[in-house]
């Protein structure tokens, strides 16, 4: 896909979603507009309605007051025919006294009319109502509206007495049945129902009216008004069928066939529910309003979240981007560590042999390999960090211990630069402390380091304070302040200042190798120690660093006055040898191979420790059920059951004597990582192996009870000369004690440093890499121990097996031990190389890789450097087999048969080498 | 590519989602509204019928409920009939509570004898009206009283009754004496009269509204005084079943159906549902008459006459109809009682009153037949 497709993409995603919500609030709309309509039409509706009851209420009304006309009517007929029936038998002369109008009539039983104007045939029924006794009304087109009342002859009827209205009357407005006009603001009309007329109008009423309905000539609206009149007494229509303006009313008018019907207009009626109406409309509308407010503004949040997904989406992309990128990183610097020692090693080879220019050219590849190796150390850090698989380990320690190596290597490399490096500690700060050693470590360095690098003369001061405002009792927190008068920082690089790959005023500092990476890290490293770190910078005048950490108390004892201690410590170093003896202490060393035991036993003989050996995890468990003991080396690697499954059942063991007991693992794989991995399968402590006599007693001392422990002081002088030489190394006795701390040898510490201690303790290299480094100064042909070692080396013409210096390293510097040790190395030759022969002939490459294990550490423990790496080479080999698919293993095991006659004839060589060199024998 | 169908098809669900959402809100607040609306406006009238006997019952029950129900649905009420009733028992007062507690507002009985408790129920609430047949009187203005003006089509049996007779005695069953049982005697005896002067009517009382024993020994008794046709004035059917299962040509008080039984002369028929409706629509206004007394002017009442009758009983009779609505009062002229006594002269009419109140005589050539 490329950046156009992309593009198109993404506007179509847009237009879509753009489209998709403005569908959805069209949608809302359209079904608020519905429900108002809906709402609108209800509300009208129901309001004609009750306008239309309230109207029919009203023609009620107007069919009772001409109810109550014509009851009025009908009484005073009545009167009348009472009077009529008194003057009975001389009806003529009564009827004269009432008979003055002219519409009055008298009728008698069957209907002949007596008196007054004839009535129409259709009179004949309301006539025989009267003779029923009923008083009625009714209208006749013909004549006019009749009034009759049956008039009494003692119990029974003689006659029937009726009024007539004629037409003409009806039609007056003057007539007192004309209700219409008093009225205002309707017209009322009474209509027969028998004969379908029109009664008495209202005023006005005719052709040219608009309640004049020309069709059928009859009221507006009548059909439909007597069709609802047939269900009730009343009715009401409002329907612009009819009239917009006007509501229709009936109502019969009772005990009559009449009905009054009615038009009165629908404002005059609707007047105040209009108002309701129309504030429910309006409410309606805001509420409509305010329902788009909330749409659109749910809407906008939809597209909020719509953008935080692509964002989030962005974000994981570039998480996973950087996730590669760090493993990348990770994996590259690993790959290219590895081939770069061994260049490097084969670089001290040369630098050893070579003469002139030569020995120029391969220390300048000496130089730039160690400049790449800290970049990549660096590099390897910096993708720990990002990959969250650095982790901050928080144990004792002892802060004058780590002050001592800063202050030994930084103040090497400042005497070097010809800068002024002082260190200012405060006496009260305790001493024991808890915190993550190696990390602190590795900050103070990196600042450090940095100070001393960007500063091209002048001084680099380092203050340590301790500040206990706002911390826990056992807690305090410690500042270290690093002012240097170096070329300083601009204000405008001073924020990208910790960002990473960011290397400041390049123009300046592009003679200063570095990553970028150092203060990052840095940084980091002080974040996840819940640290500050702060800077305060002059452009030209140099810089301050604050490094604030929060650390715990273990001890309240005071570090005292730390210059003096520098000093005696130096000397201390300088006259080392070893430091105890403890006749009471008793430690248990397991390994498979018995070589690496006699070389533990060697070691710590002076110490006078009892010493018991065990050959197999299973022996060593019998022992540990045994005995008690002080302190335990177990071997990492052993065929059957290896340490970690050993010290596992030790632990579990429920007799043992040992629980207390500390357990140091022995590794020959003394890679990065690998303390915390020791540490979390419950050992204490590591040691690398070959192991080196001064690590070993410093363990020693370190983990045995402090009772049994008894200082030699002058006591041991005797054997102090033959120490001097491993601690006299000079000028790099401090580059010594580096690479003998243990806690260092986990590596990438000093990140920062371009030296060869920087990686003199990484782990897969520890081995070549002490080598070298000590045959080089072993090369250099300093007046050492190794130095006499090489007088004999005069009779050996060959190519040489044995790298004295480094066998030196191994046994604590005793020549004899040395001597033993490679003794017992030849002696084993016959067995071991049988027992390879017999796991390669046997296919048993898991056996097979245990014992070339043993080889390569032991073989390193005598000096044989290359028998050491040939054998690791195939150890690699046997794991790889171990691990990989078929097509891998058949590689392996192919590298495996084609290098091991190396390995045999390499051993072979190192006995003849033995032999001519130092006369051990094999016998 | 893919993602965008899948994209596509997402956002058509969606919308799908959405528009029947919308819809279903739309549908749920239109059904509301319309609900609320229609509620409120079509609040149903509601009318009830209450029967001292099963709705069933021949006669008057079944014809008058009927009748109503008819009404009712041409009103658009509901009508509840509560059957059964023991009014005499004191279930009234329940009855009537639970029918207005229902919402009734029009409440029907048949029967005019439980007046006072009756009246006491209109009373107590007055915005529901109370009917009650009442037989020609007014029991109560609390009340609508309505009854039919049966005396008409009675002078019309009378006329048809004497002119099929052969023996000219004609037999009347009826309760017992009261004015509204002699007035339908007294018209049936003028139209008796005003074709055959000389016939005689006889009459047997039964004393009660309903007896079937009694009926069936009152139309012996008559038989045995030479009737050969009869009619009656009862509530239930059982006479004229009766007559006919005796093979005694009569005449049907109640409605006898479409086609008349072999020895039925003629049937009176009652336009209950024109009663019940133009009672109930004029009932609604307050104003109106309290008394409804209709008749043959008011076409509620007729003579179905059998087809069977020779032609000059059906022209006779048919003219006799023609008289009265032309305006010919049953009882008008010369009217002259048992006793000699004139009620009536020529050129006057009988007031309502006296027809209501005062007719406590019987008409010339009217024999009561007593048991021995």
């Amino acid at each position: 896909m490329n950046q156009n497709d992309i593009k198109i993409n993404s506007q179509r995603r847009t237009a879509f979603f753009f489209l998709r919500i403005v569908g959805q609030f069209l949608a809302f709309l359209l079904l608020l507009i519905g429900i108002g309509v809906l709402l609108h039409v209800k509300i009208n509706d129901s309001l004609n309605h009750e306008v239309a009851k309230l109207c029919a209420q009203q023609g009620k009304l107007a069919g009772t007051v001409y109810h109550n006309l014509f009851q009025e009517e009908l009484h005073l007929l009545e009167e009348e025919s009472r009077f009529l029936a008194h003057g009975n038998p001389l009806i003529p002369e009564s009827l004269n006294a009432i008979g003055s109008q002219q519409d009055t009539g008298l009728l008698d039983v069957q209907g002949h009319v007596l008196r007054g104007a004839k009535l129409p045939g259709a009179s004949t029924a309301q006539r025989m109502k009267a003779l029923q006794g009923y008083s009625t009304i009714s209208y006749y087109p013909e004549v006019g509206l009749v009034s009759m009342v049956p008039v009494y002859d003692g119990p029974n009827i003689r006659y029937v007495l009726y009024r007539l209205h004629s037409n003409k009357e009806l039609n007056e407005t003057s007539s007192y049945l004309h209700i219409s006009d008093r009225q205002a603001d309707e017209d009322i009309l009474l209509y027969d129902l028998d004969s379908q007329r029109v009664i008495i109008p209202f005023k006005d009423y005719g052709p040219e009216n608009r309640f004049y309905d020309r069709d059928t000539k009859s009221p507006l609206g009548i059909d439909r008004l007597l069709e609802d009149l047939s269900a009730s007494g009343e009715a009401a229509v409002f329907s612009p069928e009819y009239d917009e303006d006007y509501v229709l009313f009936a109502s019969r008018v009772p005990a009559t066939n009449f009905v009054a019907v009615g038009y009165v207009e629908w404002r005059s009626v609707v007047d105040g529910i209009r108002n309701i109406h129309l504030i429910i409309l309006w409410v309606f509308g805001l509420l409509v309003v305010l329902f788009c407010v909330f749409i659109l503004y749910s809407f906008m949040n939809q597209t909020a979240a719509a953008e935080g997904k692509e964002l989030r989406e962005a974000r994981d992309d570039a998480l996973r981007a950087n996730q590669a990128k760090s493993d990348f990183l990770a994996n590259m610097s690993h790959e290219i560590r590895t081939p770069l020692n061994a260049i490097l090693g084969m670089n001290e080879m040369i630098m050893r042999e070579a003469q002139g220019n030569l020995k120029k050219y391969s220390f300048n590849i000496k130089n730039a390999g160690e400049a790449l190796l800290a970049i990549i150390n660096d590099v390897l850090d910096f993708s720990k960090i990002e990959s969250g698989k650095m982790d901050i380990v928080s144990v004792s320690y002892s802060l004058s211990s780590v002050l001592n190596d800063i202050y030994t290597m930084i103040s090497y490399r400042a005497n070097e630069k010809g800068l002024d490096f002082t260190m200012d500690v405060d006496p009260d700060i305790p001493d024991a402390l808890i915190g993550d050693e190696v990390r602190i470590r590795q900050v103070l360095v990196n600042i450090l380091t940095n100070a001393v690098k960007y500063t091209p003369k002048g001084s680099v001061r380092f203050t340590i304070k301790a500040e206990y405002e706002g911390m826990a009792n056992d807690a305090l927190e410690l500042k270290f302040i690093c002012k240097d008068t170096g070329l300083g920082i601009k204000e405008e690089d001073k924020k990208r200042l910790f960002t990473k790959f960011q290397r400041l005023d390049m123009k300046k500092n592009r003679n200063i190798e570095g990553t970028g990476l150092g203060l990052a890290i840095t940084t980091s490293l002080v974040q996840m120690m819940k640290g500050t770190i702060s800077l305060d910078s002059t452009y030209g005048e140099g810089t301050t660093f604050t490094i604030c950490l929060p650390q715990k108390i273990e001890h309240d004892e005071p570090i005292g006055d730390f210059r003096s201690r520098i000093e005696s410590f130096l000397e201390q170093q300088e006259t080392y040898h070893e430091s105890f003896t403890a006749p009471e202490g008793s430690i248990l060393v397991v390994d498979d191979v018995e070589m690496n035991l006699v070389v533990v036993q060697s070691l710590l003989e002076k110490t006078q420790l009892h010493i018991d050996t065990a050959l197999s995890g299973k022996e060593a468990l019998e022992k540990i059920k045994e005995n008690r003991y002080d302190l335990i080396f177990l071997d990492h690697m052993m065929p059957e059951m290896d340490g970690i499954e050993t010290l596992q059942q030790a632990k579990e063991m429920k007799s043992s004597k040992n629980k207390k007991t500390p357990f140091v693992a022995l590794t020959a794989n003394a890679v990065s990582g690998v303390r915390d991995m020791f540490l979390s399968k419950g050992f204490d402590d590591y040691l690398a192996k070959p192991v080196d006599g001064k690590t070993l007693e410093q363990m020693v001392q370190k983990y045995m009870p402090k009772e049994k422990i008894y200082p030699v002081g002058e006591a041991s002088e005797e054997s102090g000369s033959s120490y001097e030489g491993n601690a006299s190394y000079p000028p790099e006795s401090s580059e010594a004690y580096a690479y003998d701390n243990n806690q260092y040898s986990e590596g990438q510490a000093e990140a920062g440093a371009s030296s060869a201690e920087a990686y003199a303790g990484d782990a897969d290299s520890a081995g070549s890499a002490a080598a070298s480094d000590s045959s080089s100064a072993a090369a250099a042909g300093t007046d050492t121990a190794a130095g006499e070692a090489g007088a004999s080396d005069a009779a050996w013409q060959g190519e040489e097996q044995i790298d004295v210096p480094t066998a030196m390293k191994y046994c604590g510097g005793l020549e004899a031990m040395q001597v033993k040790f490679l003794a017992m190395f030849i002696a084993r030759r016959k067995t071991v190389l049988e027992q390879l022969e017999k796991d390669l002939a046997e296919d048993n490459i898991a056996d097979y890789t245990t014992h070339i294990h043993a080889v390569k550490s032991t073989s390193l423990s005598v000096g044989g450097l290359k028998l050491s790496e040939t054998a690791k080479a195939l150890e690699m080999a046997g794991h790889a087999y171990q691990d990989g698919n078929e097509e891998e293993k058949e590689m392996n095991l192919g590298y495996i048969k084609e290098y091991h006659p190396y390995v045999v004839d390499l051993y072979n060589k190192l006995a003849e080498e033995a032999k001519a060199r130092f006369g051990v024998d094999e016998g | 590519m893919k993602l965008n169908q899948r994209g596509l098809i997402l956002s058509r669900r969606f919308v799908i989602f959405s528009l029947g959402q919308a819809l279903l809100i739309f549908l749920a607040i239109f059904l509301s509204i319309q609900y609320y609306g229609h509620e409120a406006r079509n609040q149903k009238e509601s009318a009830a019928l209450i029967l001292t006997m099963s709705r069933e019952s021949p006669g008057w029950p079944s014809d008058m409920a009927s009748g109503l129900q008819a009404a009712c649905d041409s009103l658009g009420y509901n009508l509840y009939i509560e059957e059964n009733v023991n009014i005499a028992g004191g279930q009234l007062p329940d009855v009537t509570d639970k029918l207005v507690q229902k919402g009734v507002k029009h409440i029907v009985l048949i029967n005019p004898i439980y007046h006072n408790e009756l009246s006491a129920m209109a009373h107590r609430y007055p915005r529901v009206n109370f009917y009650n047949n009442t037989i020609g009187g007014t029991l109560s203005t609390d009340l609508f009283n309505y009854s039919v003006r049966y005396y008409e089509i009675r002078y019309i049996a009378g006329v048809l009754a004497a002119l099929h007779s052969q023996t000219g005695n004609i037999g009347y069953i009826a309760p017992f004496p009261s004015p509204y049982t002699r007035r339908d005697l007294n018209a049936f005896a003028l139209g008796v009269q005003s074709v055959r002067p000389e016939a005689k009517v006889l009459v047997r009382w039964t004393e009660h509204w309903v007896d079937p024993e009694r009926e069936k020994e009152a139309i012996y008794l008559l038989r045995h005084r030479g009737v050969d046709v009869l009619t009656y004035f009862l509530a239930s059917q059982n006479t004229a079943i009766e007559a006919q299962r005796q093979e005694l040509d009569y005449i049907d008080f109640h409605q006898a159906g479409f086609n008349l039984p072999s020895h039925c002369l003629a049937a009176m028929e009652t336009d209950w549902q024109r009663i019940y409706t133009e009672l109930l629509r004029k009932s609604s206004n307050k104003q109106e008459r309290h008394l409804y007394w209709q008749g043959m002017l008011d076409k509620v009442i007729d003579l179905h006459l059998a087809r069977n009758l020779s032609p000059r009983e059906t022209a006779l009779t048919l003219r006799a109809k023609q008289k009265i609505f032309q305006g010919y009062p049953v009882f008008s002229g010369h009217i002259e009682d048992k006793n000699g006594l004139i009620h009536c002269r020529e050129g006057e009419v009988i007031s309502a009153n006296s027809l209501l109140n005062q007719m406590d005589w019987l008409v010339k050539g009217v024999e009561i037949i007593e048991s021995k």
